[in-house]
């Protein structure tokens, strides 16, 4: 069910927050094949869920959303509630402290189900590297959902819930959503705070929701962004009004990159986003070309600088104040490295070392500063591409979801699985991903939308007329538990 | 760049990283961290102009005024070992 068809339902008292929530916890428990959560939370949902219904009776405001199920990706802080980042080194820990974002959601209305599984500290493209398993793909279970935010995507579009909370440093929103036929948006990087939000690289990183349509993506970026003081990379510009949304392209000029920057894309994906681009003009689009060449070292200076700064961040963890201890016996030394080495996983400790070594004295200059200057010029590009249009259409991914396994083996071919989702976090712009058809597979194909900085309002205004022409209506069809 | 990692680097590295490298994964982390070095070095860097820094907006003060933070309990919530005032770590002297 649709956020917005969920609120009008409660509205009309056809159905109550507790019916909501008691429904989602089924799903949940019928499905937990698909591995999507970590650790659920069902009695505190369904008491949320009766506040909400009583507050409804009493005639108070319910927030934007009203009274909803929803479930948050397990980086978010949530106290009495264990968050793990999927991760052997937070297996146990319980946070002090609420995510201001968890705070703004519940005050709106969102009631968590529970912490959803993904990568390991959001390492990954495909949620294989999480220390509680694999998450699978509900259009296909041998497939990967994608990742980070792999449980996220999963749990939407298997519809246990009618929304979640992901986190998207180089794709990990859109991504997941692309290979699972949701909607995945990741804002403005300081639109959302990161209060409360275990950090991978804290110039990159930006929570954003996955939904099952654009008008719903739209009411979660309301319900959950702002600025917060306790963040001091928030930002202060008001919060887009979406009065505009369902008014159509309106003349909109979308950018498309030179083919040259396709060259990657299957068949089936050069075909859809062909399509895509015409669904466009059909929507009243004028389509031009743009060409943003530092698009072929992005990933490349977004794997230094995301590496480099998840060395820093990571370093917390070393068995001392929170987390797992192991080797205390041997010395302060032994501790740390026993807990790091035997508590965070393969694809975490690789990460550490790439950019605790591109950071180091010899390389520091030819690796780290050089990437810095790269995004730096991806940036200037982009501010130039958007004085020529208002938004960048471009696919989400290359291909469209592989198999669990596939890649696994080979972190340099993860890696690729980003190509066009980088340059949204390197320059701090929004992005979307839609679902707009099925690949010759069958699994669902995810274009992307690009934005200029803090104009989500144009970016979802064009994504919800895109969505309307496409009319993508394909859903996962589950096997039964 | 191009460099070839040997195991003498990846161990300068992983004594940075403070993470142990087991004798019987070296090989293995070698060639997957040669694989990223390599993967990284595919950058053509020569013609990447120096920039200056790019962070925008400048950093946000607050009033020095005192705020509340984490409390005595929160903060050694999830404590390996503490007296309720420290927390208790091996030592660290002769080391």
């Amino acid at each position: 069910m649709l956020i917005s068809e969920a609120k009008a339902a409660l509205v009309a008292k056809k159905v109550s927050s507790r019916e909501l929530v008691d429904h989602a916890a089924q799903a949940i428990a019928a499905h937990q094949d698909l591995n999507a959560f970590i650790t659920t939370t069902f009695d505190r949902a369904k008491s949320e869920a009766s506040e909400w219904d009583r507050r409804r009776l009493r005639g108070e405001d319910t927030g934007v959303l009203g009274g909803i199920p929803v479930a948050l990706k397990d980086l978010l802080l949530t106290p009495g509630v264990r968050t793990t980042c999927a991760s052997k080194i937070l297996e146990n820990f319980i946070p002090p402290y609420e995510a201001s974002c968890v705070t703004r959601l519940k005050a709106n209305g969102g009631i968590s189900l529970g912490k959803l599984n993904m990568d390991e500290f959001a390492m990954g493209s495909s949620n294989e590297n999480s220390a509680f398993g694999v998450v699978k793909n509900p259009w296909d279970p041998e497939r990967t959902p994608g990742g980070s935010s792999g449980g996220s995507a999963a749990a939407v579009a298997a519809n246990l819930v009618a929304a979640t909370l992901g986190s998207d440093t180089g794709g990990s929103i859109r991504e997941p959503a692309a290979f699972t036929g949701i909607v995945g948006l990741k804002p403005t990087y300081g639109r959302v705070s990161r209060y409360g939000v275990i950090a991978f690289a804290s110039s990159l990183d930006q929570v954003g929701p996955l939904t099952q349509s654009v008008e719903d993506a739209a009411l979660m970026l309301q319900a959950i962004g702002g600025h917060d003081p306790k963040d001091a990379t928030s930002a202060t510009q008001a919060m887009p009004s979406f009065a505009d949304l369902h008014n159509g392209m309106n003349g909109a000029t979308l950018g498309v990159p030179n083919d040259k920057w396709l060259a990657d894309l299957t068949p089936d994906m050069a075909k859809a986003f062909a399509d895509t681009v015409g669904a466009a003009k059909a929507a009243g689009a004028k389509i031009v070309q743009v060409d943003i060449t530092e698009m072929q070292r992005a990933t490349q200076a977004y794997y230094v600088i995301c590496t480099a700064e998840a060395s820093s961040n990571l370093a917390r963890f070393d068995g001392s104040r929170f987390g797992a201890s192991l080797g205390r016996e041997h010395g302060l030394q032994a501790m740390y490295k026993k807990t790091r080495s035997e508590k965070f996983g393969r694809e975490v400790q690789r990460r550490i070392l790439l950019g605790t070594f591109v950071l180091s004295s010899g390389y520091y200059d030819a690796y780290y500063n050089k990437a810095l200057n790269i995004r730096a010029a991806l940036k200037a590009q982009l501010a130039q591409a958007f004085t020529t249009c208002d938004a960048i259409l471009l696919p989400t991914t290359p291909y469209t979801a592989f198999k669990l396994g596939e890649k696994i083996t080979d972190p340099t071919q993860m890696y690729l699985a980003d190509i066009y989702t980088v340059m949204c976090n390197l320059a701090g712009l929004p992005g979307i991903s839609i679902p707009v058809g099925l690949c010759s597979k069958g699994l669902p194909i995810g274009m992307q939308l690009m934005g200029r900085a803090f104009d989500e309002s144009t970016l979802l205004r064009c994504a919800r007329a895109l969505e309307k022409q496409v009319a993508f209506s394909a859903r996962a069809k589950l096997r039964a538990a | 760049m191009n460099k070839p990692i040997t195991a003498e680097i990846l161990k300068q590295v992983a004594e940075l990283a403070k993470l142990d490298v087991p004798a019987e994964r070296m090989d293995d982390l070698i060639r997957e961290f040669q694989k990223m070095i390599s993967y990284v070095d595919e950058i053509n860097f020569s013609d990447v102009s120096e920039t200056k820094n790019q962070l925008e907006p400048s950093l946000p003060l607050r009033a020095d005024t005192p705020a509340q933070g984490l409390d005595r309990a929160g903060t050694f919530a999830n404590a390996p070992e503490t007296d309720g005032q420290s927390f208790i770590v091996p030592l660290v002297l002769g080391e």
